[in-house]
């Protein structure tokens, strides 16, 4: 089997040690016998290239590399990637990206960003001066959503650091990926984190996101290859030792920080 | 009134310096600025005043405690007097708390240039603090309001326009670190520039010239701008590294091209759009005391700014011939005979030239040893360093470790007989290096099949270790060096403060 990860701009959009996601899932498919590929998706990439990505990646990126991001996607670019994803085809957008999968984003400074409205959601940011959202989260994954409870997970929590200027508000046409048990999630105000559409994946967690909460990585690689290939896929088990301390250590971390 | 204050603030300053310490608290540094600012804001102004021969401001992501050592060795050396912040003590209330140490009772100091290293967030506090009071006393005949009267009362920091006094803003750089405590960089970038344009015309500013968003800082300033900036082809880098920032021009946002990159994002750098380039450099040569490219660049910056503050060449080069390191930036230490080196960790640009010197280090002991004792074959599998990662969250250390996916590891590992991993929160740094071997691996496998070589350099990947606790971790790699290696400790900020105290018992700044 081969999957083929699309990186959304790795040069502009790699701000919190995103890369960690990107290896993080080529890994856990070697590991497993999967051949896994990169492809970087940047402004010369071409739309046959990236309609040949099984899953695709997006990381954080400051102000002004976002508006040079939404300037490419604005035309077939973002009409592709919300098709792949209308499509069934999985995603997982961290940090910043997730702005760019809303109506709109309203940044510090300067002009509302236009996003690709493939979410239901908008974000803005309150202002320069307003405090941002920073901290070690805590999430408990959204229990009408497959995520939770799937075969791999030793747990139903997601860890991981936040640290966002925009508050993120959701419409009714689209689910929260996780409830928040400490930290801010999309706004600080009412309890949601992250957001679900089909099996696209947006969160304001990194850390990075994939090597300490592997149940979403191998989440994300189940269902890429169940959409490829057409059929039931059952993803053997790895050492996750050193993961789940890692993960551990977090919630530990948190809850006793009361 | 202003005496009494003055009095007070002074005497319980340093009842409480004393007092933290005697009681080795390790506050000392930060306290008591912490409460004179509260019971007298101006006093920053205060003291300033008093300066004889003028203010140095050092600021930058990485380096700032090794140019400000430099700047004092070089001044001092001259038989100038000096007063100087703690190396992290780089806030409002460190450096009024350096300031209290020189302080007689009366309020007094006598010392000719003050030389701080100032927090990134807090160099715009620091400018408006002076240069506000530099605008009272251009206003001498304005009405006094109730606080302009305690401050001219005070007497200024330049008390006419000729009397001499430079005050000079040495700018090193600006990288990604501790994105938690700051935002982002485009934001720090805005506020310094803000607070540059209220600079008097009497100010130097000290830049790099290849950081493209540190020089574009000079740019329509009113006063003087120097650069500093390398001008050496050959140590240009063969590959972009993954820790870059700013490679988008800082005037119109389109990408920006290089003729070369020196790190990071330093380098030879031009907009093809609208033509902004790399500013031509004040200084580019200078023979650096220290290893590392980056210490090449904290010499350039401590001497540009010795010369404009009238330091002739020969007294630089003179004083800077026996320059140490500061405390936990390449520091060495000799346990029962092994040698240790420290090398601060904590920022991706910092780790990842912290590996580039290791390496560089290590090779030329590999060169010098196989002229002896080991034969040729053994020496050039290379992979005989022993190194501690010790990651912590506190927040000096940034609380947000993401950082360490950013740095390149991997060009570490090769070398590497064994990795231990330690700090609070080590089984990141264990699951990074983990990713770290099994991407080598991959890499190895791919060449071995070229190559066709045995397999032992893939088993050498197998020891990671993982240990919480500091001490043992030490030890452990302590027990792993023999008497001509050298074990590399790699410590965030509070695990260098903890390691020292584990290695030498010497007093912790």
């Amino acid at each position: 089997m081969k999957l083929l990860t699309g990186w959304l701009y790795p040069d502009l959009m790699s701000t919190y040690g995103d890369r960690g996601n990107v290896i993080c899932l080529q890994k856990r498919c070697e590991w497993r016998g999967i051949e896994a590929q990169i492809l970087p998706i940047e402004v010369e990439t071409s739309l046959s290239e990236l309609e040949k990505v099984d899953l695709i990646m997006g990381g954080g990126s400051q102000d002004r590399q976002q508006e040079i991001v939404m300037r490419d996607l604005k035309g077939v670019k973002g009409k592709t990637i919300k098709k792949m994803i209308e499509n069934d085809k999985p995603g997982i957008f961290t940090c910043g990206a997730p702005q760019l999968l809303g109506h709109y984003y309203e940044p510090a400074i300067g002009q509302r960003i236009e996003g690709l409205g493939i979410f239901d959601m908008v974000s803005v940011c309150p202002g320069p001066d307003k405090p941002r959202c920073i901290g070690n989260i805590v999430v408990e994954t959204n229990k009408n959503y497959n995520i939770y409870n799937d075969y791999n997970s030793y747990n139903n929590y997601l860890v991981g650091f936040e640290n966002h200027g925009g508050r993120t508000y959701l419409g009714k046409n689209i689910a929260p990926l996780a409830k928040v048990i400490r930290g801010f999630g999309n706004n600080g105000e009412d309890k949601t984190e992250g957001a679900v559409y089909k099996n696209a994946v947006a969160t304001y967690l990194h850390g990075p996101v994939l090597p300490k909460n592997p149940h979403l990585a191998d989440w994300l690689i189940k269902t890429a290859l169940e959409v490829k290939y057409g059929k039931k896929i059952k993803l053997e088990r790895l050492d996750d030792d050193l993961e789940r301390h890692a993960h551990d250590f977090i919630i530990k971390k948190i809850l006793a920080n009361k | 009134m202003n005496f009494l204050k003055v009095f007070f603030v002074t005497l319980v300053g340093k009842f409480v310096m004393r007092f933290s310490q005697s009681l080795n608290l390790g506050h000392g540094s930060t306290w008591p600025g912490h409460i004179a600012l509260k019971f007298y804001p101006q006093i920053l102004s205060f003291y300033a005043s008093q300066l004889k021969k003028g203010l140095v401001l050092v600021a930058g992501t990485n380096g700032k405690t090794t140019t400000v050592k430099m700047l004092r060795t070089i001044l001092e050396k001259k038989g100038y007097k000096i007063v100087y912040n703690e190396s992290g003590a780089n806030l409002l209330n460190g450096i009024a708390s350096a300031f209290l140490s020189k302080s007689n009772l009366r309020g007094n100091i006598e010392v000719d240039y003050a030389v701080f290293e100032v927090d990134e967030a807090t160099l715009p506090l620091i400018i408006n603090n002076l240069t506000s009071f530099w605008g009272v006393r251009q206003r001498r005949t304005a009405p006094e309001s109730d606080s302009g009267q305690s401050r001219i009362t005070t007497g200024g920091f330049w008390t006419s326009q000729n009397d001499g006094k430079q005050l000079t803003i040495v700018l090193l750089n600006l990288f990604r670190d501790q994105l938690d405590r700051y935002g982002e960089v485009d934001n720090i970038a805005r506020k310094w520039k803000k607070a540059l344009e209220k600079l008097p015309k009497e100010a130097s500013v000290i830049l790099n010239g290849d950081d493209p968003q540190v020089a574009f800082l000079g740019e329509k300033l009113s006063c003087q701008t120097l650069f500093f900036g390398l001008e050496d082809n050959d140590k240009f880098l063969k590959e972009k590294e993954h820790a870059t920032d700013s490679v988008y021009c800082p005037s119109c946002g389109s990408r920006l091209s290089y003729e070369g990159i020196y790190y990071s994002h330093l380098g030879k750098w031009f907009c093809p759009k609208c033509h902004l380039k790399r500013p031509i450099p004040n200084l580019s040569h200078w023979k650096s005391p220290l290893p590392g490219l980056y210490n090449l660049y904290n010499t350039l910056a401590a001497v540009l700014a010795s010369q404009s503050l009238g330091v002739l060449n020969e007294e630089i080069a003179d004083s800077l011939t026996y320059f140490k390191p500061a405390f936990g930036r390449q520091e060495e230490f000799d346990i029962r005979g092994k040698k240790v080196k420290v090398f601060l960790a904590k920022n991706p640009v910092g780790v990842n030239e912290a590996i580039r010197t290791i390496i560089s280090f290590e090779k030329q002991r590999v060169t010098y040893s196989s002229n002896e004792v080991r034969s040729s074959r053994s020496s050039t599998s290379n992979s005989r360093i022993v190194v501690v990662l010790a990651l912590n969250d506190n927040i000096p250390d940034g609380r947000d470790v993401s950082w360490i996916w950013d740095v390149e590891y991997e060009e570490l590992l090769p070398h590497c007989k064994k990795i231990i991993c330690t700090g609070q929160r080590a089984y990141d740094m264990g699951l990074r290096i983990k990713y770290g071997i099994e991407t080598q691996k991959s890499k190895l496998k791919s060449q071995n099949s070229k190559v066709k070589s045995n397999g032992q350099t893939i088993q050498q990947f197998n020891n990671l270790i993982i240990e919480e606790n500091l001490n043992k971790a030490v030890e452990m790699g302590l027990k792993s060096v023999n008497n001509e290696e050298t074990l590399y400790i790699l410590p965030t900020y509070s695990a260098m403060l903890s390691v020292r105290k584990i290695l030498g018992g010497r007093k912790i700044l």
